[in-house]
């Protein structure tokens, strides 16, 4: 087949290779590599590119004052890296349940679910973070069983997203309401956090990360693969022996837990699981299977170079990553939204 | 030798560092491990820890800072207080922004911060330097916390000095102040006029500080502010329930209000208030620039003394 190599590997073992994902996975692993390095270098204190190296490959023992700075940075990359996968692998799982190419986890009302959980067992109840991370995952699912509920009779797909933004508004108005009863210390810490910053990401909270996305990067890789027949419509895929029920509810429980320990983490990150996504189909066309790993690095780039440009480019003050990406995400949806085709 | 061994004994103790370790417990509960007499203080929060580090003379060597308009960074309170600005003293980062890199390169021994703000950063900023969180809002009055604070960088001594001077300053007021208003009721108001609501504070700054020094009685209703807290919000149609002899505001000069701003604003709130509030009719209704009034400092409590004297007599 043309724009396709078949690596043989003896004679059992044929494997079809399509270049063009291979050649934008490829070129996404080298601009995702770069951008870490610049990550790395960048910020109110510049480092040279062979204290970073010799930082990276601590061959000899590393100068003090780099690996106190490296200390600051590489929390934030390493959380930037695995919570932009998070996010947009998310989005585009819920795109393929919902059969829009306009949902995310914020538009569905599973970032807040989890917001909402996480803030009243931290406010109300004194929770600590470890635990807030199963609270948020229990609220994101929630949340995403309510709206797929609500909006089961509804013919049209946008009216999913429409029930998303209802039940998304009624959870950021509770969130509000207990915050306020909280006192302005309370208000302003639900403030700070709801922005979506990387600036109070620590070594634990990057080793939470890694411990999550280590399992629900790969098992996205792999569902991926599976969610073919649901693209064709629920009663389709039920005609050839698919179980599209059953596989929604499991990839929305699998969306709520790729989003949980970012919020959890970082706060919400509005509209980067439509972006990544947007951007991937539009890369690699719509394979799900192809899809997947170029939206989780394009999800990656974007979360990283948004918090290198918000803390370098307008000192003295840092704007948080989440604010930059809301910008880019209100002009990509709006353009999104009018190219999108309904769907019949 | 032995008058030798002497001497390098009492000149090792003469020269010795005073940076000697002590266990400060601070508003969050965080035991942390301080300088004694630490020598190069990074605040990071202006009109509340800035102020009170300077007013205390404590090493400050940076402050986080707001931007003003013209893209300049200034110290509320600070600069009204002390006319301190960034010329005298680094800038650590623009509030609610934190830098943590700029931070970490001005090298403080002892970083101190504001719960509410930094309360998540906490871990981050231990990397730096000891670092201790101050509670601005937790219900206690300001001087208490005060008091607190300048226990953590070894000033007791100096906040004694100064507490002395506003004791004696108190009681000054209180033979210059008429009787009527010293025993009479108070209530301090923040009007909120973009959702219509008031906020009734329990303690702000120098604001409730003095007024409770001289004796005033704060309204009933202030009773019902929750414990731990410094303020609650309510409803325009209570704003009878904090009617007094003496009704306290303040006011932010970087957003263009003014000491008359309180007037059209309780219009927005609850039109008619001029028929059925006393204190209105009385001209007891007061405001002053939240930069001298909203930080716990003594300097503060002098200013607004003075004008207190000047508007209520």
């Amino acid at each position: 087949m043309r724009g396709e190599i078949t690596l043989r590997l003896g004679r059992a073992v044929h494997l079809p290779i399509r270049l063009r994902p291979a050649a934008v996975i490829s070129s996404l692993f080298v601009l995702l590599l770069a951008t870490s390095i610049a990550g790395l270098q960048f910020g109110s204190t510049a480092i040279a590119l062979a204290d970073i190296l010799h930082w990276l490959f601590p061959f000899k023992a590393s100068d003090p004052e780099t690996g106190s700075i490296m200390g600051l940075r590489w929390p934030r990359i390493v959380a930037a890296l695995l919570g932009g996968a998070m996010v947009a692998a998310s989005g585009h799982l819920l795109q393929i349940v919902a059969r829009n190419g306009l949902a995310d986890p914020g538009l569905l009302g599973i970032s807040q679910g989890s917001m909402a959980a996480i803030v009243i067992g931290a406010a109300v109840f004194g929770l600590a973070p470890s635990m807030l991370v199963w609270l948020g995952l229990a609220g994101g699912f929630a949340t995403a069983i309510l709206v797929m509920t609500l909006a089961y009779r509804l013919t049209s797909s946008s009216g999913l997203i429409l029930v998303g933004l209802a039940v998304g508004i009624v959870l950021i108005a509770a969130i509000e309401i207990v915050m306020v009863q909280g006192g302005i210390l309370q208000f302003a810490r639900w403030l700070s956090w709801s922005h979506g910053s990387l600036t109070a990401v620590s070594a634990s909270n990057a080793a939470m990360l890694i411990l999550w996305g280590s399992f629900l990067l790969p098992v996205s890789l792999i569902a991926s693969s599976k969610v073919m027949p649901l693209l064709l419509g629920h009663e389709q895929a039920a005609g050839i022996g698919a179980s599209p029920r059953k596989l929604s509810l499991l990839l929305t429980l699998l969306a709520a837990m790729l989003v949980a320990p970012v919020v959890a983490a970082i706060g919400p990150i509005s509209f980067l699981g439509l972006i990544a996504a947007h951007i991937a189909r539009r890369l690699v066309g719509e394979r799900p299977g192809e899809v997947m790993p170029v939206t989780m690095l394009v999800g990656a780039l974007i979360l990283l170079a948004a918090d290198t440009a918000g803390r370098t480019l307008f000192l003295p003050v840092v704007v948080p990553a989440g604010i930059l990406i809301s910008i880019a995400g209100v002009l990509i949806f709006l353009a999104a939204a009018r190219l999108a085709r309904p769907r019949r | 030798m032995r008058l030798l061994s002497i001497a390098i004994f009492a000149a090792t103790l003469a020269f010795a560092p005073s940076a000697i370790a002590r266990n400060v417990t601070d508003h969050g509960g965080n035991t942390v491990n301080v300088p004694d007499e630490p020598q190069r203080i990074l605040s990071l929060h202006d009109w509340t820890l800035t102020v009170m580090t300077r007013e205390l003379d404590a090493p400050l060597i940076a402050s986080a800072g707001r931007l003003a308009p013209d893209g300049s960074a200034f110290m509320r309170g600070g600069r009204e207080l002390f006319g301190l600005d960034f010329d005298e003293i680094e800038l650590a980062s623009i509030h609610g922004k934190p830098d943590l890199e700029r931070i970490r390169a001005l090298k403080p021994d002892l970083i101190v911060a504001n719960i509410g703000d930094y309360g998540a950063l906490r871990e981050q900023l231990f990397t730096i330097a000891p670092t201790l969180m101050f509670d601005a809002e937790n219900g206690r009055p300001p001087f208490e916390l005060y008091r607190d604070y300048a226990g953590w960088i070894g000033k007791q001594a100096r906040f004694d000095e100064l507490k002395s001077a506003y004791d004696t300053r108190i009681e000054a007021a209180r033979k210059s102040l008429s009787p009527a208003l010293l025993s009479g009721t108070y209530s301090a108001i923040i009007a909120n006029e973009r959702d219509g609501t008031l906020g009734l504070l329990k303690e702000y700054g120098v604001l409730t500080m003095v007024l409770d020094d001289l004796g005033l009685q704060r309204v009933a209703l202030t009773k019902s502010v929750p414990s731990g807290q410094s303020r609650m919000t309510i409803g325009a149609e209570l704003i009878g329930e904090i009617d007094a002899d003496l009704i306290v505001s303040s006011y932010l000069p970087e957003s263009g209000e003014t000491a008359d701003s309180i007037f059209a604003a309780l219009s927005r709130i609850a039109p008619g208030y001029e028929a059925f509030l006393r204190a209105y009719q009385a001209k007891r209704i007061l405001s002053f620039s939240r930069y001298e009034i909203y930080p716990p400092s003594f300097r503060g409590a002098a200013l607004f003394l003075d004008k207190l004297e000047a508007k209520a007599d």
